[in-house]
């Protein structure tokens, strides 16, 4: 498979810091993945994501080294506009993701900026109202709609614009449960209708393992692991209090700790009782 | 009921026949009306006029109530300039004399002209904000093609103020949870707390302008490649006859007030 | 970071107004209009007010974004705030120069002469007291009485006191208000983006 993103040697400085806000010596994202990142705060999630739309060398400040590759466009030499077309980008703040003063005006704004003709704008916005079902919603302002509904609004309209990668920086971080669950729930319904590579970020990884095929983990700004979920969870050091793995991998780590349990650790819930009930 | 910048419109109301930019462009021209002219027979009439516009819009006129400070703070302060600061020539006529102070007739004449006046701009100003939402606004503007990186900066600026509105409700909310109750202060201490509001929404402010800008630049959007953009909302609100003639009817009317005015100073 | 390197642009250093300045003014905007809602201002109509704590807004606009916060935002913000009490915006329109002249003075004064916007010596603090607090509150107090005037606010008897209170209202809540937010934000803004060293950038 042709890699989507490849990164080579790479660093990043932003301008006035003490060092590198990231560090990455070698990472290859296969086309149609999906790849959660994992990491705790302040380790350079928000930096990467910045890299993969060119936000970053572009619009911030600061010492770029190494290479970093996007669809096949070193991100220093593209300009940020033609990569913004084909890298979709969601933060985490569901109140600065919206810009406008109503749904409908969000969901056209990216087309618009696309210079779309009009009816190719008309029928993205049907067919992304139909798959999110944001009929109810369009005329709506903002400060009418839920956190987890604004987060679900921003990643429609940056799906509306059809990126080959949909990248989304710890989207559900500021939500309440029931905005995180609609936020994964609208994130599974991209995934089956578009086949495009995905990218999120997250620190609580309950949910995100349930959904992602590899896991790239940042510390202190370097990537320390890349690989498959199974690998991750398997390898993955129980003792450290910097990030959260999901409740059940802790409980099969305890028990193989213990040995009472010798086979593979499993991250998800349903996985664990089936496995675990088996003499 | 369809929330606005200020209120609410029911669902149906005549406010709809009528394209954003109509509503804006009628409002604004009317408002030349207490702006030019002192006369309080055309401000009277502009009074009533708008109060007929509210009632066939449909807006509920209970909603004065909540201005009723407003009128009454204005009158009493407009009528204890022309008490205290009166013009020498307009002390002429003494109407009575309470304790030293004196009140003379063409003094309170005239400070009522003003009254009247102030209250037509007040009348208009509510009614507009009444009947616009903040989307309708940059619609507006949109269509008679003022350029996008305007209309965008207003309407996201439009955004920000219902943004920090909210902040400001939860920052007083937990101010009022640790018992600090702003209402019952003089308006020394209330100074003093006002800037308690005003440093977190300035340090959001400011925490918040990189992702915005960086979740604008991520939907394509740049200085650069603004011009010739398609406006898809455009088609959505069409001119149609009632604009027109709306539109037709308002600058007549205009037109006869400021030459009726002219006529009989 | 001492005064001089934070107005300073060093060479080869690329300064040019991006999406962040449009941003930040229309935040500006909605920081500004909502200091200048609450409950506190005192309108009396046609823009004319006595206390107005949101005049602190244009001002650090001024310091910290350049002609964004002081002149785009600083001269829009009053329109809306003051079409919530009552002023059409067309009114609004006649008091764009003194608030621009409110929101950039200051700002043109520190950056001519290296001064420390996180107001660091005595020389900081005069220079932004007379500057911001009394010259630039000048204008607005000549101009506001006479805009009332106009309107017949206000008498020619009342002229000089009107004046007189404008600039103490005004003048006084730029001095303590800008103040309080330039010492608690100017170390956090300087090192931001969006800091506009230039008037523009
Ligand atoms: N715009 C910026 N200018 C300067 N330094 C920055 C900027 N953004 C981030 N940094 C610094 O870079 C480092 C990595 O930050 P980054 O935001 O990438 O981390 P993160 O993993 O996304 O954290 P969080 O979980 O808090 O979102 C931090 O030390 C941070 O202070
Ligand atoms: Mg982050």
């Amino acid at each position: 498979m042709k890699p989507a993103v490849e990164f080579k040697d790479y660093r990043w400085q932003y301008e006035g810091g003490r060092k590198d806000a990231l560090r990455i010596p070698e990472l290859v994202i296969g086309e149609r993945s999906t790849v959660g990142v994992v990491g705790p705060n302040e380790q350079g999630k928000t930096t990467l994501v910045r890299t993969l739309n060119g936000i970053i060398p572009h619009s911030h400040r600061g010492v770029l080294k190494g290479e970093a590759r996007v669809l096949g466009e070193n991100v220093a030499e593209v300009s940020h506009q033609d990569l913004s077309r084909k890298v979709g980008v969601v933060f985490s703040d569901p109140d600065s993701q919206f810009t406008s003063m109503s749904v409908e005006e969000e969901l056209v704004f990216g087309l618009e900026n696309l210079n779309l003709p009009l009816a190719e704008i008309r029928g993205r916005l049907e067919w992304i109202t139909r798959i999110l079902e944001l009929e109810d919603f369009l005329a709506k302002p903002p400060y009418e709609l839920s956190g987890g509904q604004k987060q679900k609004v921003a990643i429609a309209s940056v799906v509306v614009m059809k990126p080959k990668i949909l990248v989304l920086d710890e989207p559900t971080s500021m939500l309440d449960p029931r905005g995180k669950e609609e936020i994964f729930r609208a994130v599974r319904r991209i995934k089956e209708e578009e086949r495009i590579t995905l990218v999120i970020t997250e620190h609580n990884l309950e949910e995100l393992l349930k959904i992602v095929d590899r896991v790239i983990h940042l510390d202190e700004g370097t990537l320390v692991f890349e690989g498959a979920v199974a690998d991750f969870i398997n390898a993955f050091d129980y003792s450290q209090d910097k990030i959260y793995p999901p409740e059940i991998s802790s409980i099969f780590d305890f028990l193989k700790r213990g040995k009472e349990w010798d086979g593979d650790i499993p991250w998800k819930l349903e996985e664990g009782l089936k496995r675990y009930q088996r003499p | 009921m369809k929330r606005t910048l200020l209120g609410y419109v029911p669902e149906k109301s005549i406010v709809y026949n009528f394209h954003p930019f109509t509503r804006l462009f009628v409002v604004f021209l009317l408002t030349f009306v207490p702006l030019l002219i002192l006369n309080p027979a055309f401000n009277g009439a502009l009074i009533v006029l708008t109060v007929i516009f509210f009632a066939v819009s449909r807006i509920d006129l209970k909603i004065f109530r909540y201005y009723l400070p407003v009128f009454v703070l204005l009158f009493v302060f407009i009528t204890a300039i022309y008490t205290f600061f009166a013009e020498e020539e307009m002390m002429t006529e003494a109407l009575l004399s309470v304790g030293g102070v004196t009140l003379y007739r063409p003094a309170i004449n005239y400070a009522l002209k003003v009254y009247l006046r102030i209250l037509g701009v007040l009348f208009l100003t509510i009614y507009f904000l009444h009947v616009m939402t903040e989307s309708e606004i940059v619609v507006a503007l949109r269509s008679v093609k003022v350029p996008f990186v305007i209309s965008y900066t207003l309407g996201l600026s439009l955004r920000a103020i219902g943004m920090f509105l909210e902040d400001y409700r939860t920052v007083r909310e937990a101010e009022k949870a640790r018992a600090l109750d702003i209402s019952e202060m003089n308006i020394f201490k209330k100074a003093a707390k006002l800037i308690n509001y005003i440093v977190p929404l300035l340090a959001l402010a400011i925490r918040r302008t990189d992702e915005f800008s960086d979740a604008i630049s991520s939907r394509a959007f740049s200085l650069k490649t603004m011009k010739n953009r398609p406006n898809y909302l455009a088609r959505k609100n069409r001119f149609k006859w009632t604009d027109f003639a709306g539109i037709c009817l308002a600058v007549l009317a205009i037109a006869a007030v400021f030459y009726l005015h002219h006529r009989i100073p | 970071m001492t005064a001089e390197e934070i107005w300073k642009v060093r060479e080869g250093e690329i300064r040019e107004p991006g999406i962040q300045h449009l941003v930040i003014t229309a935040l500006l905007i909605g920081v500004g209009t909502v200091a200048g809602m609450t409950g506190v201002s005192a309108s009396v109509g046609f823009g004319v007010t006595f206390f107005w704590p949101a005049i602190a807004i244009q001002i650090v606009g001024g310091m910290w974004y350049g002609v964004w916060g002081g002149a785009v935002a600083a001269g829009t913000f009053p329109i809306i705030s003051n079409m919530v009490a009552g002023t059409p915006p067309v009114g609004s329109l006649l008091w764009i120069p003194p608030n621009v002249i409110q929101g950039m003075a200051v700002g043109l004064v520190f950056r001519k002469f290296r001064l420390d916007p996180r107001l660091k010596s005595a020389r900081d603090y005069l220079v932004f007291i007379l500057v911001g607090g009394i010259l630039a509150s000048i204008p607005g107090a000549l101009y506001a009485p006479w805009i009332g005037r106009m309107f017949g606010l206000f008498t020619e008897e009342s002229y000089r006191v009107a004046a007189a209170a404008w600039l103490v209202g005004n003048g006084g809540s730029a001095i303590v208000f800008g103040i309080i937010l330039l010492k608690a934000l100017s170390p956090i803004v300087v090192k931001t983006r969006t800091f506009c060293k230039t008037l523009t950038a």
